[in-house]
């Protein structure tokens, strides 16, 4: 997929294809709905609202999952979606208000609110989605909302009370279109040229920093990932939102003075990696690695492997809805 | 594969890429083949022995498991290895226009009496694929075939310009995709799903069909017909041979006539104290002990029914939390006695997991609860 000559502007034929391509994939989500992303057959993990943050921190894990649409039993309704931030927020108040720390081991799911509301965030997220509505508007409405993730709700014929169908990311959206829309590989116009992803203003770390002041800079840029680099700035980890989880597993919140690094450490064996490209890639290469792997984001990085920004899902839908 | 490409050839840019592409699938599918296949030739130069026990254990109808899995149905492809392992692996594209009710499954083509004569024909299907969206050559390929195997559409039909092919399947979930023209397409009229791989697929559920006595039995379920009619559809049915008349004056037995009405059963909405009251319950637990140390045999009533086995498969315990390639935590078909029970997890730390798989349209959804002991 190198081009010939490279930095030499792309020729007509091929942002001729591009254009066709991203028609054919916006007609290709709008004709398909969420329902037809799932499986005849597929598992759903539900959290009710009374549950424990820490208990509910252990399922996450022990079922190797990284979010939980949540379900008020009281009212028989769905209650949000329950990610890594919502983890982050409880660690960002404890922090400010030490306190408060021996309530930590009591917070409900319910409480947890009442903790958002006190800091000032966004309520854990409640966008939804009914799932015979179109893939595009469903990609809209993430994009509106910057969520990852979006859960399908319907209602039942004869009860009229809500059901939690499912839950899609934009990874499996992404893969979606990878897998099943062949117009992908005519995307062929390299990334220098799309005006896509983030380049400035990118805050990355180092291994020394204290894991906290990274957890920080989560929220303050909400991101969902900060990268980590060497003196020369040159990309060697990155710290997602999700290690929190990890992170905070054993005793909760006891032993954030860590530097990153260390927390790294906590991290699960079956970390699937950090994904890289270069300016010159294009988007088929990166719809196809989307295919085969389960990565969330791509660092951008100029052939000595120094950090020159980074490529989120939410940056190629964006991409690919509105260009 | 080499039949594949030089159809491609012919096609234009895009859909030949599309075209490779499945090509390359294919080529997976086909190795995972033939890996099973020199696996099961090796085993048979080692010795004729292990060769007869394969042959056995693929050819034998075993128990139908109450799952069925929707990755390549690898009880299909065992049944396909076993009795193909003499052909070769390339792809055929089948121009054959009378299918027909010809069995593609248990024994392809190649004639083994022999074991035809062991085993029991399978359950055959007949299923209609059809395909209304144009194009002027179409095959249907899938699970059924190993997704090597192209079968052509007869068509288009002068009525409606839809082409059609009726292939006999055997009962189970199959998915499939439709090659229009060289291009591979899904219907949008057969349901579609994204089976663990990803891939968007057709899908479809071969029933057994019913036997035509079902309808009249049925009849007799909803109807108020006494039991001599069912004598008399028994006797239809092959059940018995002959009517009630045993010949010599004697005619059959039946106790059912004798017994006196009974009153009919009563349906409460309380429950009963058995349940409920500790007293009750303890003198139902003193009479079960008692009971059994007298040796009793007649009380076997006080026991509560085992559980059927159907439900101790729980669709959930296979679930493999390590697969990286199942991100949308596909799970096998779950087989639809299991649905609408109530399954449960021990309690620890006062956390309740209760799940249940219902169907949502045509999914199934199986949803786990955790929540807390109040």
């Amino acid at each position: 997929m190198q081009q010939e000559n490279p930095g030499a502007p792309s020729s007509e034929e091929t942002r001729r294809d591009q254009e066709v391509a991203l028609k054919a994939i916006r007609t290709f989500l709008q004709s398909k709905n969420s329902f037809d992303v799932l499986p005849v057959s597929y598992r759903l993990i539900v959290f009710e609202t009374s549950l424990l943050v820490k208990r509910a921190l252990n399922i996450l894990l022990q079922n190797s999952i990284v979010s939980a649409p949540l379900w008020n039993s009281k009212t028989s309704k769905f209650a949000g979606l329950l990610t890594s931030t919502d983890f982050i927020n409880v660690i960002q108040y404890y922090s400010q208000n030490p306190d408060q720390f021996q309530f930590v081991d009591n917070l409900t799911l319910d409480g947890l609110r009442d903790v958002e509301r006190k800091l000032n965030v966004p309520q854990l997220e409640t966008i939804s989605i009914h799932p015979f509505k179109s893939l595009y508007e469903a990609c809209v409405k993430m994009i509106e909302s910057s969520a990852r993730r979006i859960p399908l709700i319907d209602k039942d014929e004869k009860t009229n009370r809500e059901i939690v169908v499912s839950v899609l990311t934009q990874y499996r959206i992404l893969k979606f279109v990878s897998m099943n829309c062949k117009e992908a590989h005519m995307l062929l116009q390299p990334l220098s040229e799309l005006n896509i992803g983030t380049t400035e203003n990118l805050s990355a770390v180092r291994m020394e920093t204290p894991v906290m002041d990274v957890i920080h800079m989560l929220i303050s840029n909400s991101v969902s990932s900060v990268p980590i680099v060497d003196e020369q700035n040159k990309l060697v980890n990155v710290y997602e939102a999700v290690d929190v989880l990890s992170l905070i597993k054993g005793g909760m919140y006891a032993d954030l003075s860590l530097s990153v690094g260390e927390a790294l450490m906590k991290r699960s064996d079956d970390f699937e990696g950090v994904y890289t490209c270069t300016l010159k890639d294009n988007l088929c290469v990166i719809l196809e690695t989307i295919r085969k792997s389960r990565l969330h984001r791509l660092f951008l990085v100029d052939d000595e492997g120094r950090l020159v920004g980074v490529l989120t899902l939410s940056d190629i839908l964006k991409y690919i809805l509105f260009a | 594969m080499s039949n594949m490409s030089n159809n491609s050839n012919n096609s234009s840019i895009n859909s030949s890429s599309v075209y490779d592409e499945l090509a390359s699938n294919l080529k997976d599918v086909s190795m995972i083949d033939l890996q099973r296949q020199t696996g099961t030739t090796e085993e048979g130069e080692q010795s004729k022995s292990t060769t007869n026990s394969t042959d056995s254990s693929v050819n034998t109808p075993t128990r139908r498991k109450s799952t069925l899995i929707l990755t390549d149905d690898m009880d299909y492809d065992k049944h396909k290895t076993g009795s193909t392992a003499h052909k070769d692996d390339d792809m055929v594209i089948d121009s054959e226009n009378d299918i027909g009710h010809s069995p593609i499954g248990e024994h392809p083509q190649g004639g083994q009496s022999q074991s035809q004569q062991q085993t029991p024909q399978p359950i055959l299907v007949p299923t209609v694929f059809k395909w209304t969206e144009g194009g002027s050559k179409v095959f249907v390929m899938g699970t059924f075939t190993g997704w090597r195997k192209m079968i052509a559409l007869n068509g288009p039909s002068k009525k409606d310009g839809s082409f059609s092919v009726q292939i006999a399947l055997p009962p189970g979930t199959h998915r499939f995709k439709f090659v229009v023209d060289n291009e591979v397409r899904f219907s949008n009229f057969i349901p579609t799903a994204t089976d663990t791989s990803g891939h968007f697929v057709n899908y479809l559920e071969v029933i057994p069909s019913e036997h035509d006595d079902y309808t009249s039995l049925n009849a007799i379920a909803q109807g108020s017909r006494s039991k001599s009619y069912l004598r008399t559809l028994d006797s239809k049915l092959g059940l018995t041979k002959d009517d009630d008349d045993m010949g010599d004056g004697y005619s059959r037995y039946h106790d059912d006539e004798e017994l006196p009405d009974s009153a009919p059963a009563e349906y409460i909405d309380s429950i009963p104290p058995i349940f409920t009251d500790p007293k009750v319950m303890e003198e139902y637990y003193v009479t079960l002990d008692n009971n059994q140390r007298q040796g009793n045999q007649n009380q076997q009533w006080l026991i509560p029914p085992q559980l059927p086995p159907h439900l101790e498969s729980v669709i959930l315990n296979s679930y493999n939390h390590t697969d990286k390639d199942n991100t949308s935590g596909a799970l096998s078909i779950p087989n639809h006695v299991v649905l609408n029970h109530l399954a449960t997890t021990s309690i620890k730390h006062n956390t309740l997991a209760v799940a249940s798989i219902v169907r949502y349209k045509r999914k199934y959804v199986t949803q786990i609860l955790y929540a807390p002991l109040q």
